[in-house]
């Protein structure tokens, strides 16, 4: 039988909402398995155990009294350490907000909490989000669940590592350029990016803002859909959040893609020539299944996506560099204890406070934003973008769906690709596309690789089509069939 | 492309970043290699060559000293020398 932590989130739900399972319970298992691996797999920046086992309790006091549960009843829930919860403390994973308290919580967590879910804490990730590997946090590396001297994936490699360990059952991350779906990949978790704007990013420390979303990080689509339902919809204090109400993401998940069209991309043909082996049989064989479940499998073109991993650095290091310009030792954080003026106090604070990564992609947008280079860079890579974005949605019109890996590789080794940054940043070449194009994404696991780490496919819709993106994911899901957890046997 | 070493220390000067040598060198190496990959773009943007089409928004990166920054420092509630005194908005509890 089954522990509880094991249990995917839908299910820890439905049997606290029945009065099967107390929330108190599906906590004390989720704290028991993270005490047991998470001191390997170091997933966690912080835990509020405290509060969690008040909200746990008073579930449990609710539903005793005859009261109805919410959506996520009793699924402890963990989120990446760059949303806000007041009170709390939150870092992005850097030196620099050392020391800083949320004085507001973030739209999704009052979300997640008015849908009696309960908040464990916060997940480690790389600095203000920038990195595919998770070693960019000025904490510690997070490591794979699947094998610990493996990244976890990134940014958001503490929350894929905790779902994937036991952990939690459910975990926020968000996603600029793929940070939800690159570390669901690499560990065996199914990530979503909804549509730009279909999730309040009231609360989240913004990174790029043209491109970040708020995303969730699950063991099963159906608990993705469970989760999007909670988040998704309207917020009057994000002015870039769609107005549009919520789908039901849940009744129509069953109803499989018999008949669907999916595009697989001509100009990706030769990078995936290139793929490793058993990640190229893999990739062919979740076509294979889609194609099984009776969906046909099309071939579409968009020229400019070959550019897509070089307009994504420019336009969301540009816009990195502006966004963090707020973080000067005057109103946040960390502060140097040494300067003479106003001016050396900005330059060592940030120079101090911030990590190499984040320093690199700040001098890299301002590069590309400054005198001289702007139209060059800035100004070519939006029109590039532009583009890509207009090819797209042609390409859209021919098919339902559009595939991909959602990586070129299983995890890397840590430290494998710290000194070579292009590297790191290529390994986004899959999930930069719909970040640029504001479109739904979902990477679910398709397989293992020869030495047993996780693969993944990606699928991509057009805006607002996140129900039939989950459904042609869950429909993949059963195709596949079941996919197993890590053991974690040498530390649990 | 290069980047020399006078075109990164001036980028970290408009960025407000304090670089050490070794930064300057590691930075310079690794960015040049990046935007070389960048520069791949030309092959996909249209006919508008770079200098074809400034931007309004576009000014001269010029870096001055800050000098004397009189009138705001003379209304600011609360001052300390040449500094604009703020609340503590960070925890004194550090967690």
């Amino acid at each position: 039988m089954a522990e509880t932590w094991e249990l995917a989130a839908a299910e820890i739900a439905r049997r606290v909402q029945r009065g099967e399972l107390r929330a108190t319970e599906a906590l004390a298992s989720a704290v028991a398995r993270a005490h047991a691996v998470d001191g390997a797999v170091r997933a966690f920046v912080r835990r509020d155990l405290d509060g969690a086992e008040r909200a746990a309790a008073d579930l449990d006091h609710r539903i005793a009294r005859g009261e109805r549960a919410g959506t996520l009843a009793g699924v402890p829930v963990a989120i990446k350490d760059n949303l806000s919860v007041a009170g709390w403390p939150l870092t992005c994973g850097s030196r620099v907000l050392d020391g800083y308290r949320a004085p507001y919580t973030a739209t999704v967590v009052e979300r997640l909490r008015a849908a009696d879910a309960i908040v464990v804490g916060q997940t480690n990730m790389d600095e203000f989000a920038m990195g595919s590997s998770c070693e960019n946090s000025s904490f510690f590396a997070t490591r794979n669940p699947w094998r610990l001297d493996r990244v976890p994936g990134g940014s958001s490699g503490g929350s894929a590592a905790a779902v994937a360990s036991g952990s939690a059952s459910l975990a926020l991350g968000s996603d600029t350029g793929g940070s939800v779906r690159q570390p669901a990949a690499l560990c065996g978790a199914v990530g979503l990016k909804p549509t730009y704007g279909r999730i309040s990013r009231y609360g989240l420390v913004a990174f790029a803002s043209s491109f970040d979303q708020i995303g969730p990080i699950s063991s099963t689509v159906e608990d993705a859909a469970l989760a999007l339902g909670v988040l998704a919809g309207p917020d009057s204090r994000d002015s870039t959040c769609a107005e549009r109400p919520p789908d039901d993401y849940l009744s129509g998940l069953e109803r499989g893609i018999a008949g669907l069209r999916v595009g697989v991309l001509r100009e990706l043909e030769g990078d995936l020539g290139q793929l490793p082996a058993d990640v190229a049989e893999a990739w062919h064989a979740g076509l294979a299944r889609l194609e099984s479940a009776g969906a046909s499998v099309v071939e579409v073109s968009v020229p400019a996506i070959q550019a897509a991993v070089a307009v994504y650095y420019v336009v969301a290091n540009c816009e990195a560099s502006t966004n963090l310009a707020r973080f000067d030792g005057v109103r946040y954080g960390y502060r140097s204890p040494d300067h003479r003026d106003l001016d050396e106090l900005y330059r060592k604070s940030r120079s101090e406070g911030f990590g190499r990564e984040v320093k690199r992609r700040i001098m890299l947008g301002t590069f590309a934003l400054s005198s001289g280079y702007y139209q060059a860079y800035y100004g070519r890579a939006v029109s590039v973008m532009r583009r890509m974005r207009a090819e797209l949605m042609t390409a859209f019109a021919a098919v339902d769906l559009i595939a991909t890996p959602t990586i070129p590789t299983a995890a890397f080794r840590i430290g494998e690709k710290v000194s070579d940054p292009l590297a790191m940043y290529l390994s986004d070449v899959y999930t930069t596309p719909a970040s640029l194009a504001g479109l739904p994404a979902l990477a679910v696991p398709s397989g293992l690789d020869r030495s047993g780490l996780p693969l993944s496919l990606q699928l991509m819709a057009r805006p607002f089509e996140e129900a039939l993106l989950l459904r042609a994911g869950r429909a993949f899901e059963r195709a596949r069939g079941s996919f197993g957890r890590p053991t974690l046997a040498e530390v649990a | 492309m290069s980047i020399s070493a006078d075109e990164i220390r001036k980028i970290a000067l408009l960025a407000k970043l304090e670089l050490s040598a070794d930064e300057e060198r590691a930075y310079g190496q690794q960015l040049a290699r990046i935007v070389a990959y960048i520069d791949q773009l030309e092959l996909f943007s249209g006919e508008e060559g770079p200098e074809s089409a400034a931007s309004p928004c576009e000014a001269e990166d010029v870096a001055e000293p800050l000098g004397e920054i009189g009138w705001p420092i003379d209304n600011a509630p609360d001052r300390l020398d040449r500094f604009v005194l703020i609340p503590q908005v960070k925890a004194a509890d550090r967690g």
